[in-house]
């Protein structure tokens, strides 16, 4: 072996000893945060370009990364983030007025991760958060679109009904057929126009929309072959039973097919009302088909009742969760479209009886129009029933009965409660009892699962033992408010509660 | 001292590379801890030391703060030069000391007017009896940078990890007196 390699492989350690122990890092510490930019809490008026956060030294993003989300919860960084040494830019897309979270995760060279979180708003971000008023006239717009949508639908397919099952006569119904097809395509056309109006394009993405949207060429067709009753019979078909998807029943395949055989049974009895009263003034006197009608009536009628009946209460047991919430508005409304059909059943069955002894055909003429009247009287209610949510629960605010969210903790033997007002997301504020004004070391945080914590400055209310406390929620859930005291300057006492927020 | 053989060489320079690369670059961990804390004899006198990692976001260190819980008697503290030296005196449970009955414990050890940069670390030791049933013991420490400080004070709660926390206080572990170190 020679010389010069026994003395260069220790040498050739050392000199990689040294350069290693060169390139070895300095201990560091946690990543501190220098700047973030929009400042926590700020609205501004302009939405900014780019969320900008500065450290004090080099940071990687950890898994998680920066995101910036919306009061729904819902991701506005599309864009990828740029990490930049000791800083991350997260470029942002033109937003719209209201609240935005920022979070990050990033990992300092020590390896432990570290999760902020930052607020801002952009415009008139409280009123982009208030719910919209209840009952505004422009509501009613939807509400009479689909009462006469349902309206011309029933009467449409009530009559092809009274010609191909009861086999009424064609001439007295075709302008029945007529004024119902042109009824149903204008509410219809007026739905689809109100639902763009209120919700945008998206809303043909919509199940709501999407049949509304097919029920147009249907009834188009329909129109076009209305002296072809039996042609006619399909695309009606069709239109009504699209009528199921687009209600309350939305997404739930049970409650769409108890809907449609609602109303395809409604369309046979209340619908065919109008025909039926056509077909008792159009007819001579002594004509036997009217009679012949008013029968095949009568027997279909008490069926379709007992249908329609089951298949209604059935629907309202399984939209309003087993009447879970009580009596609603909506609860209420549809109490009063049963008295409606009550009166019309009732109706029906003093029909009967007249049928069956002496039949007069004055009497019929009376009863049917009965019907045709309590028809138009169901369709309105069933629009304004489509208007209101089945369960109330589902638009409660969950805040306290004055519009407060409540929570109590212990932070070490201290208790103390807290108070979060209005328990709306917006502007809120925190009000701790429980805390002496000279507590040192007072801090609060909030934390929401999908965005980490976030710090809260409070101010001590003079005379009380209480503090309070500006704070944004962006959007609804439940909070952890984290309350932590430092009595002595070796002792942190921790506690934390949930509010719950309403939204 | 015999040659290495030739095929021998390149491995074993690589494999001490290897261990050089690991043993130097491993970052000092960044939360006061106690390096030689991990297995105290209970009842044992011995002498452990808090490691202060870095500064006050980037100031250089000036005062270190500890807090001995009840249990830990006797205390210490080790003579740093260039460092002034601080106890505190709190009441104590009642302990014994060669027969006698002492209701009083060193509690506060402080170092004071130190320049520990932040790029540096340091360990402050102090030797004292450890008074306490196997388990972990959390002490607080607080490390100030002229009107800063980081203050290792977050104790886990009940079923929280130690490391979850922000500023978790340095832990010492006490095992049985006849377990190996």
């Amino acid at each position: 072996m020679p010389r010069s390699g026994r003395r260069s492989l220790p040498a050739a350690i050392l000199l990689l000893a040294a350069a290693l122990l060169a390139l070895a890092g300095p201990a560091s510490g946690h990543a501190q945060v220098i700047e973030v930019d929009p400042p926590d809490g700020t609205i501004l008026a302009i939405a900014p370009s780019a969320v900008t956060i500065s450290f004090n030294e080099g940071v990687a993003l950890a898994p998680g990364g920066i995101t910036v989300v919306d009061a729904t919860g819902l991701a506005v960084d599309t864009e990828p983030e740029v990490v930049d040494a000791a800083r991350i830019v997260q470029p942002l897309p033109p937003l719209r007025d209201g609240w935005y979270v920022v979070t990050w995760a990033v990992v300092s060279e020590d390896g432990h991760p570290i999760r902020r979180a930052s607020v801002f708003g952009v415009g008139d971000a409280d009123a982009a958060l208030r719910p919209a008023p209840p009952a505004s006239p422009a509501a009613i717009l939807p509400a009479a679109a689909r009462a006469l949508a349902d309206l011309g639908t029933l009467v449409l397919a009530g009559a092809l009904a009274a010609t191909i099952l009861l086999r009424a006569p064609v001439a007295p119904v075709a302008p029945l057929v007529a004024a119902g097809g042109l009824l149903a395509l204008a509410g219809t056309a007026l739905l689809v126009l109100t639902g763009l109006l209120a919700a945008g394009q998206v809303w043909l993405a919509t199940i709501a929309g999407l049949v509304a949207v097919a029920r147009i060429p249907l009834l188009a067709v329909a129109l076009l072959l209305r002296d072809r009753p039996r042609a006619a019979s399909l695309p009606v078909l069709a239109a009504l039973l699209l009528i199921a998807p687009g209600g309350h029943a939305a997404g739930d395949p049970i409650a769409v097919a108890l809907l449609a055989a609602h109303l395809l049974l409604a369309a046979t009895w209340l619908g065919a009302a109008p025909a039926l009263l056509a077909v008792q003034r159009h007819t001579g006197t002594d004509d036997p088909t009217a009679l012949a009608v008013a029968r095949a009536f009568s027997r279909l009628a008490g069926i379709a009742l007992v249908i329609v009946a089951l298949a209604g209460a059935a629907l309202t047991w399984r939209l309003t969760e087993g009447f879970v919430a009580g009596v609603t508005p909506w609860l209420a409304v549809l109490l009063a479209k049963i008295g409606l059909v009550a009166i019309a059943a009732l109706a029906g069955a003093l029909g009967r009886r007249h049928l069956a002894r002496e039949p007069r055909r004055s009497g019929l003429r009376r009863l049917f129009l009965l019907d045709a009247l309590l028809l138009a009287g169901v369709a309105t209610l069933s629009g304004a029933l489509a208007l209101d949510a089945p369960r109330a629960g589902l638009h409660d605010v969950h805040g306290g009965p004055d519009g407060a969210a409540r929570c109590t903790l212990r932070a070490g033997e201290t208790a103390l409660s807290a108070i979060l007002r209005p328990a709306l997301p917006g502007a809120n504020e925190i009000l701790l009892g429980g805390v002496p004004a000279d507590a040192a070391g007072l801090t609060l945080e909030l934390r929401h699962p999908a965005i980490g914590e976030a710090p809260v400055a409070a101010t001590p209310v003079a005379g009380t033992e209480g503090w309070t406390a500006p704070v944004a929620l962006p959007f609804a859930g439940d909070w952890t408010l984290t309350v932590a005291l430092r009595p002595d300057r070796f002792t942190l006492l921790r506690g934390d509660c949930t509010l719950r927020v309403g939204g | 001292m015999t040659s290495l053989r030739s095929s021998v060489r390149l491995p074993a320079a690589s494999f001490a590379a290897g261990l050089l690369l690991i043993t130097g670059a491993l970052p000092v961990s960044a939360h006061a801890s106690f390096p030689d804390g991990g297995a105290v004899a209970t009842g044992s006198t011995t002498v452990v030391h808090v490691r202060i990692g870095h500064g006050c976001d980037g100031a250089a260190v000036d005062t270190v703060e500890i807090q001995l819980p009840e249990g830990i008697v006797g205390a210490r503290p080790e003579y740093v030069p260039g460092w002034g030296l601080e106890i505190e005196v709190v009441p104590s449970e009642p302990y014994d000391v060669y027969g006698e009955t002492m209701t009083e414990r060193v509690g506060v050890i402080r170092w004071t007017g130190g320049d520990l940069p932040d790029f540096a670390f340091f360990d402050f030791g102090f030797r004292a009896t450890f008074l306490l049933d196997p388990g972990s013991v959390h002490v607080p420490v607080i490390q100030r940078c002229g009107d800063a400080e980081v203050a290792w004070i977050e104790i886990p709660a009940e079923g929280e990890d130690h490391d979850s926390l922000e500023y978790p206080a340095p832990e010492l572990t006490i095992v049985a007196a006849d377990e190996p170190a």
